[in-house]
């Protein structure tokens, strides 16, 4: 007990404040000097420290003074994490294991443009409706002449199908519809075209 | 339909969107009749590239970054001063083309308008329903017997002064929040009109000479602003420059917005939007962010907090370290 008392006043006086480390030392061998046994409750400790607010604050005395630094808020700043989406790292070979691969750069000249999404990903999904009985196979971000690549994309798909493909344009949100799942397809299609 | 209606609000350019060889973003037939008062020679009308100016050495095209897709074809601006009564070029900008030149989606652009109307609505109308109208506690007639309908009390909403059944009971809001890239985009949507008719210009700082308000009426007259004009700075109005703010103050259509306060409403009230080339920078990088933010709700509340309680703006250049 002698000598827990004893480290736990060595640790106390080296990282508490120093007007405290009289007091605190001084009820430290008031403690020490009993000879029955304490038991160490929170209670009973901080009643002895805490009560007496007279003896421990003296308002008379000036308050330590610190100072306030911004120099460690940069490794806070580096775990931020970034707010928009990267870019993807630079692979050795394409495609990556994944599948995926940048986009080569379309032929100029080209009447269209197929952007890739704010992930690098082709912008086809594949819409279902009506409990499945109706599945579209969508294409959007369309900048360009959208009524030339709509039917371009169209030739190809009636090719890998064999049979009429149905499509439906909408200029005004730059999206064009092919009614069946091409989603392979259509991505294949958009990689050998560059976008 | 849609092919009218592109026609009346903006150029060609957006049929064949961004596709379309061109630079300047006036109508090419009016630019001597537009700017009177600028050096362009007749000849140069179609190779806007290389105009023929007087300008000496100095380079005209400022260099400025645009971090924006290569297919998509820049729209450019000229560079003004407000300085001197005359129109002076300083240079000409590249902007953006999904912030200047980007497609006029008019039902985006409805959603902000209605929005920016109705959600400040407070609807204080309040009526009566059937406990508070007086009288109407007593069963008019016995159940059975008289011949009459069954009632239970003459104020039930059935009955003539009686109360309604599902009264407006005073404070009745239409509040709510379009999504913040809905807000953005309908921006962008905005400016983009606006420049492709005309109605941008920009500036390279809005300190005039003189406080008189008559120096902006000139102006506005000399370059063809029409009646209402809408300035742009980026800074807070305390910073804004004194002459400026008291000429603006006794013109009742011209006025004067941070990028802070920037929506669609004021760009279509005002007929000419003049911006510095501080809003522009930081427009840029700002609507362009919430195109390419997470989708994530976790994620994007990060940009309010870091800008609220850390005081960093990415895209103003203030770090938390760099604000001491």
């Amino acid at each position: 007990m002698a000598l827990f008392a004893r480290t736990l006043s060595n640790a106390v006086s080296r990282y508490v404040l120093p007007k405290y480390d009289a007091i605190l030392s001084s009820q430290l061998q008031a403690i020490q000097t009993r000879s029955l046994p304490i038991v160490w409750s929170s209670t009973t400790w901080h009643q002895e420290f805490y009560n007496s607010k007279t003896d421990l604050v003296d308002e008379s005395e000036e308050r330590t003074k610190y100072l306030e630094s911004k120099e460690d808020f940069k490794y806070v700043e580096r775990l931020i994490p970034s707010l928009e989406v990267p870019e993807p790292p630079k692979h050795d070979s394409y495609p990556t294991p994944s599948g995926w691969s940048p986009p080569k750069g379309s032929p100029e000249g080209l009447p269209y443009h197929v952007r890739r999404t704010r992930y690098h990903s082709h912008p086809v999904s594949i819409q279902q409706k009506h409990g499945g009985n109706q599945i579209w196979t969508i294409v959007k971000n369309v900048d360009g002449d959208i009524w030339t690549f709509g039917n371009k994309l169209l030739e190809h798909l009636e090719e890998v199908k064999g049979a009429e493909v149905g499509m439906t344009i909408n200029e005004y949100a730059k999206r064009v519809f092919y009614k069946g799942v091409f989603k392979d397809d259509v991505i294949k299609w958009l990689e050998n075209e560059g976008f | 339909m849609f092919s009218r209606v592109l026609q009346r609000v903006c150029r060609q350019s957006y049929v064949n969107n961004q596709n379309v060889q061109y630079v300047l973003p006036v109508c090419r037939g009016c630019i001597a009749s537009r700017f009177s008062s600028s050096e362009v020679a007749d000849g140069s009308k179609d190779s806007a590239t290389s105009p023929a100016f007087n300008h000496g050495s100095e380079s005209l095209v400022l260099e400025r970054e645009v971090a924006c897709p290569p297919h998509l074809q820049k729209p450019q601006a000229w560079l003004e001063s407000l300085e001197t009564r005359e129109s002076k070029k300083l240079a000409i900008v590249d902007l953006h083309p999904d912030v200047f030149g980007t497609f006029p989606r008019l039902d985006i652009l409805h959603r902000n308008i209605e929005w920016q109307k109705v959600y400040k609505i407070i609807d204080v109308r309040k009526e009566k329903t059937r406990a508070e109208c007086s009288g109407g506690g007593r069963k008019p007639w016995r159940q059975k017997g008289t011949g009459r309908a069954r009632h239970g009390s003459i104020r039930s909403p059935i009955w003539l002064k009686g109360g309604k059944a599902h009264p407006p009971r005073g404070g009745r809001t239409y509040w709510y929040v379009l999504p913040a890239p809905i807000r953005a985009w309908g921006l962008r949507i905005a400016m983009s009109i606006k420049h492709a008719q005309d109605n941008l210009c920009i500036v390279d700082s809005l300190d005039i000479p003189s406080s008189d308000p008559q120096y902006l009426e000139d102006i506005a007259k000399e370059r063809y602003w029409g009646e209402s004009v809408l300035f742009v700075d980026d800074k807070p109005l305390e910073e804004m420059s004194e002459n400026f703010m008291d000429a603006i103050n006794k013109i009742k259509t011209y006025n004067i917005i941070s990028t802070e306060g920037l929506n669609c409403y004021s760009l279509l009230k005002h007929e000419t939007i003049v911006m510095t080339l501080d809003a522009v920078n930081f427009l840029e990088l700002r609507l362009m962010f919430f195109t390419k933010q997470y989708g994530s709700p976790d994620l994007r509340q990060d940009l309010p907090i870091l800008r609220s309680q850390l005081k960093m703006d990415p895209h103003r250049g203030r770090s938390y370290s760099s604000k001491e």
